[in-house]
């Protein structure tokens, strides 16, 4: 009887350790499967108008728009071509977007990011190498930045005190 | 960060690249900033011009923002050293349009007979430091501008502050007019 239970219970835990296991979405992005629904728009996808929904969404494809996902995130892959104007909780860039992104509690552009526009959130996260042109619009809450070590072949680095 | 003021909002342009850092510096202020990735197209400009051509320097449409006015602080960094004298005086007087009333304009000027040939990439560490990244290669002779001529050269604008770095940079806080 103890046997059976404890059989059971390693099952359990099992199932429950593969669900939690990180998945990946791209270079050096991880998602937890059991926290959230999420839908991926892949690579081969087009798509004209609007999005909206109650769930996260993974862009690999391309989308021209308006994308509004107001309680959720927005993860463009490194593959995705975004034209629209993005409304989300979290948005993450590591493709190319053109439009302004309204993020009510973070932006993160990666360093494979590519934005033209204007970013609006309370935090911003830049990494180096991200390419971005456009405005950012920060009220007073910190944000942070990733910042990536130079490596021997980058061009020469100097401090200025 | 001293006179900022936590209250009001700042309306920020950086002329040079996109920098994590130097975002997440502007963030303790309530703050717009612009981020305007225009030397290079400054540069190719100056490169286009004919001798005796007087240059027209429009800002705004080759950085090509929208609502880009009214303007607390520009950050020039050191694009000012390769500005041709003509050209400099156009660039101060398209800058000074995108000014607010009493607005500042931050640069650095070299102050060593040579110089990177190329714009070094700036962020901001902190309110005392800062990072520059320069190409690889080769100096080239630096112009090497006095504080009287530079006064004169940037129209507009008027010297606030100057001070001798030990990187030999004498950086400058620009007053708008």
């Amino acid at each position: 009887m103890f046997d059976k239970n404890a059989k059971k219970t390693k099952h359990e835990a099992d199932k429950k350790s593969s669900l939690l296991k990180p998945a990946k979405y791209g270079k050096g992005e991880t998602k937890t499967l059991s926290s959230t629904l999420s839908t991926t728009i892949g690579p081969s996808i087009n798509i004209k108008g609007e999005l909206s929904g109650g769930e996260d969404l993974i862009i690999q494809g391309s989308v021209e728009g308006t994308i509004k996902l107001l309680d959720n995130s927005v993860s463009v892959g490194e593959h995705g071509q975004i034209q629209a104007d993005v409304f989300a909780r979290n948005i993450t860039v590591q493709g190319e977007l053109s439009g302004d992104l309204h993020g009510t509690e973070k932006v993160t552009v990666t360093s494979s990011g590519r934005i033209k526009g204007n970013i609006i959130a309370p935090r911003v996260v830049l990494e180096d190498g991200a390419s971005f042109k456009g405005s950012i619009d920060m009220e007073n809450k910190p944000a942070t930045s990733t910042i990536s070590p130079t490596t021997d072949n980058t061009p020469s680095k100097a401090k200025i005190a | 960060m001293q006179g900022f003021s936590e209250e009001q909002k700042y309306r920020i342009l950086d002329l040079g690249k996109a920098s994590g850092a130097t975002v997440a510096f502007f963030s303790k202020l309530r703050c717009k900033l612009f981020v305007g990735d225009v030397i290079p197209a400054i540069l190719s400009y100056q490169k286009s011009l004919q001798d005796d051509e007087p240059p027209r320097l429009m800002l705004p449409d080759m950085i090509g923002l929208d609502d880009l006015s009214e303007l607390d602080l520009v950050m020039c960094w050191d694009i000012i050293n390769y500005l041709d004298t003509h050209l400099i005086e156009a660039f101060s007087d398209s800058l000074h349009q995108l000014m607010a009333n009493g607005g500042y304009l931050h640069a650095f000027i070299y102050t060593h007979k040579e110089m990177p040939a190329k714009p070094g990439n700036y962020q901001i560490l902190d309110a005392s430091q800062m990072d520059v990244e320069y190409p690889v290669g080769s100096g080239i002779p630096a112009p090497g501008f006095a504080q009287r001529e530079l006064g004169k050269l940037m129209r507009g604008f008027e010297i606030r502050q100057s001070r001798l770095l030990q990187s030999g940079l004498q950086e400058y806080l620009f007053h708008s007019l």
